[in-house]
């Protein structure tokens, strides 16, 4: 216990009422009592280096006031001294101030910027917000095309009507493709210009072409016209035989139910396209109509006829072969980088 | 719109609403505030009227003739009479408020019992707000005991207070500015002084009134054996005789009187030790765990519950003043939006 002494006579200068310091007392009234250390630290339920902090005025044990506060009176009441006193004179050591601790809100750990997460937040609102605008934008410039598109329907449909309205010649007639199909879906129609188209084909069709554009000129009537242009490679009789029916050879050809193409006055300004690949090909003429759009299948053919001068925008232009007024035009020129054509044709 | 301007008024309250007594602490001026939970009604005719709050009341209690009755408003820690305690409220709101030109409106603290129900809770929070408060927040107690007796209740380690009011008794484990376990028992300062009337009824037969009781508890009442005998005189009525009569009673008959209210006590905390998680547990067995509440003011509790848990037990500094304490500490916090102590409803 000699060596309790020391730390403890150190501290009769501070400042006390009683120039004694709580752990001086507590000890000597212990000893005084004759109760061991062990006997006290088994009592208070107390670790007995807790009580030698105590008696030494030594806290590191203890590191929450509230708790050192209660153990040195609940020491003080044990013995059986006044405790005000004992408290007195650890206030006067160590003050009240640790008594007086402040309620704070649980720590909470916190992302290190918050500007920082806001200015992410706002960045990646406006990404999304300009993502969902460009798609709008370009839904609307789509949207736009299909507006003058939806009016003239698929593009065979509007083929069709370019033929019903249009007047007369009549390309329809050789596509080999719909007129393989005829025979199928018209039994009434005479098998002979089938037959005739069937092996023409190719070749043949464009030739039926040349040979509207003749007839054209010299009858100027769509039914003959159409009649010839079936039967390029047949000879005068079928002609005549097929004329009887001319109109509805050409009606189911294209379309089933369209029986009126009525046969319009002749114009010499026809376009006539010969499509060996797909190609998406558009035609306006002079008054800014549209006479012609959509996206033709390999082996088609389309013709087009307005007022000049036309604007023409011919996709895969390599793949499709053009005549105008007869007149095979060379696309080549006019093709860009992309194999788009674009140009003014006629006068 | 004219309640936030007369609260420009008035100063913010904490106020601990307990069975026995009423602690109200205003904030910046400490505890202005503590009488007994006792109201005295006046009834004239069918008019019904205060007669007596507070300490005048409680000399009334037991002591009125047929035109007053004294009333304890509150019962096991919550409001028993509703309009009676709105009534105490609104005393103590003036009486802390000197200013008598504007009716106050202070934003009021309210601490309840954690295993109050919501109906409960509901009513306390009425009758504060009908008693002319402006905003009315709710604590639970142990959380506000454990606040004033200084408790490091923000930090991650368990702390354990045992408040003995006088209706019940709180036990709560707490831990980041939550309530991890908490217990509630029905047993308290009331019960002790039922228990000791009882006893006397049974040993001297003899009637004692309340006060008496309290007087009794008060003075020689202890909870452990082996401390310091003491003596008491007491005048009761004698019910084989009818006439008053004179005995003395000692601390070991006060003693085996308080055993069963004490052992549900002592039942309770150690229930809670049980219930508590590991890690708390150890904590708490290092540190040990805090008395408050005017039940920690008789003598040898603390060396009873040590005895019996093996834990070191302390007493807080000013027990019966600790809830109103640490709900004024609390009060200080209330401005903090992030502030997790009040309880919702």
């Amino acid at each position: 216990m000699s060596e309790m002494n020391e730390p403890s006579t150190k501290q009769h200068d501070a400042p006390s009422p009683s120039s004694e310091t709580a752990g001086d007392m507590l000890r000597s009234e212990r000893e005084r009592q004759g109760l061991s250390l062990e006997d006290v630290a088994l009592q208070l339920n107390l670790r007995p280096i807790v009580v030698t902090g105590l008696e030494e005025d030594r806290f590191d044990q203890v590191p929450i006031a509230a708790y050192r506060r209660g153990y040195v009176r609940a020491y003080a009441r044990l013995l059986g001294i006044d405790e005000t006193r004992i408290v007195g004179a650890y206030d006067a050591k160590h003050g009240r101030g640790d008594m007086e601790r402040k309620l704070a809100p649980v720590h909470t750990t916190r992302p290190p910027s918050r500007v920082g997460a806001w200015i992410f937040r706002l960045f990646t609102l406006l990404v999304i917000v300009g993502l969902i605008s460009l798609t709008l934008l370009w839904w609307q410039s789509r949207e736009g095309n299909d507006i003058f598109g939806g009016g003239s329907d698929d593009s065979p449909i509007a083929v069709d009507r370019l033929n019903a309205n249009g007047a007369d010649t009549s390309a329809e007639a050789p596509d080999t493709g719909n007129s393989a199909m005829t025979p199928n879906t018209d039994s009434q129609l005479p098998p002979l210009p089938t037959q005739q188209n069937t092996p023409s084909a190719g070749a043949g069709a464009s030739t039926g072409g040349a040979g509207s554009m003749d007839s054209d000129a010299g009858n100027g009537t769509g039914v003959s016209a159409s009649a010839e242009t079936t039967t390029p490679s047949g000879d005068e009789h079928q002609a005549q035989q097929l004329g009887s029916t001319a109109n509805d050879v050409v009606a189911s050809s294209t379309t089933p139910s369209d029986d009126e193409a009525t046969p319009a006055a002749t114009s010499t300004n026809t376009l006539s396209l010969t499509f060996n690949e797909e190609s998406w090909t558009e035609i306006y003429d002079a008054n800014d109509d549209r006479i012609f759009s959509g996206l033709q299948s390999a082996g088609s053919q389309a013709s087009a006829e307005g007022d000049p001068p036309f604007r023409l925008t011919i996709g895969n232009a390599s793949g499709v072969r053009l005549r105008y007024r007869g007149e095979s035009v060379d696309l080549s020129q006019y093709t860009g980088g992309n194999n788009v054509a674009r140009f003014t044709l006629g006068d | 719109m004219f309640k936030r301007l007369r609260g420009l008024f008035s100063s913010d309250l904490s106020i601990d609403l307990g069975t026995a007594n009423t602690l109200i602490y205003v904030r910046g001026r400490g505890i202005v505030l503590d009488e007994p939970s006792v109201v005295a009604i006046r009834q004239s005719g069918n008019m019904r009227s205060v007669a007596a709050v507070g300490l005048d009341a409680k000399r009334m209690l037991g002591r009125t003739p047929g035109n007053i009755t004294a009333i304890r408003p509150m019962k096991d820690g919550v409001i028993a009479d509703f309009t009676v305690t709105e009534q105490m409220l609104q005393h103590f709101i003036r009486k802390v408020h000197q200013s008598t030109f504007l009716t106050p409106s202070p934003r009021v603290l309210v601490c309840v019992p954690c295993m109050s129900t919501q109906v409960e809770r509901r009513a306390i929070k009425e009758s504060a707000e009908g008693a002319g408060a402006r905003d009315v927040y709710l604590i639970e107690e142990p959380m506000a005991a454990a606040i004033g007796a200084g408790l490091p209740v923000e930090e991650a380690q368990g702390s354990m207070v045992v408040d003995i009011g006088g209706g019940t008794t709180e036990i709560a484990i707490i831990s980041l500015n939550g309530v991890v376990y908490s217990e509630s028992v029905r047993v308290g300062g009331d019960r002790f002084d039922e228990a000791i009337t009882s006893y006397v009824r049974r040993h001297y037969g003899s009637l004692i009134g309340e006060a008496t009781a309290e007087r009794i508890k008060e003075e020689v009442g202890c909870a452990y054996p082996g401390g310091e005998l003491r003596e008491i005189d007491v005048r009761g009525r004698n019910l084989a005789e009818g006439i008053p009569r004179s005995f003395t009673l000692n601390s070991h008959e006060i003693l085996d009187a308080l055993q069963e209210p004490l052992a549900s006590i002592v039942a309770a905390v150690k229930s809670a030790l049980e219930q508590s998680p590991p890690e708390l547990a150890s904590d708490i067995a290092e540190r040990g765990l805090v008395l408050t509440g005017g039940g920690a003011l008789l003598r040898d509790i603390d060396k009873l519950i040590a005895e019996e848990t093996g834990l070191p037990v302390i007493i807080a500094e000013d027990p019966l003043s600790c809830v109103a304490r640490g709900g004024g500490k609390a009060l200080e916090m209330i401005d903090q939006h992030t502030f997790e102590l009040l309880s919702s409803d």
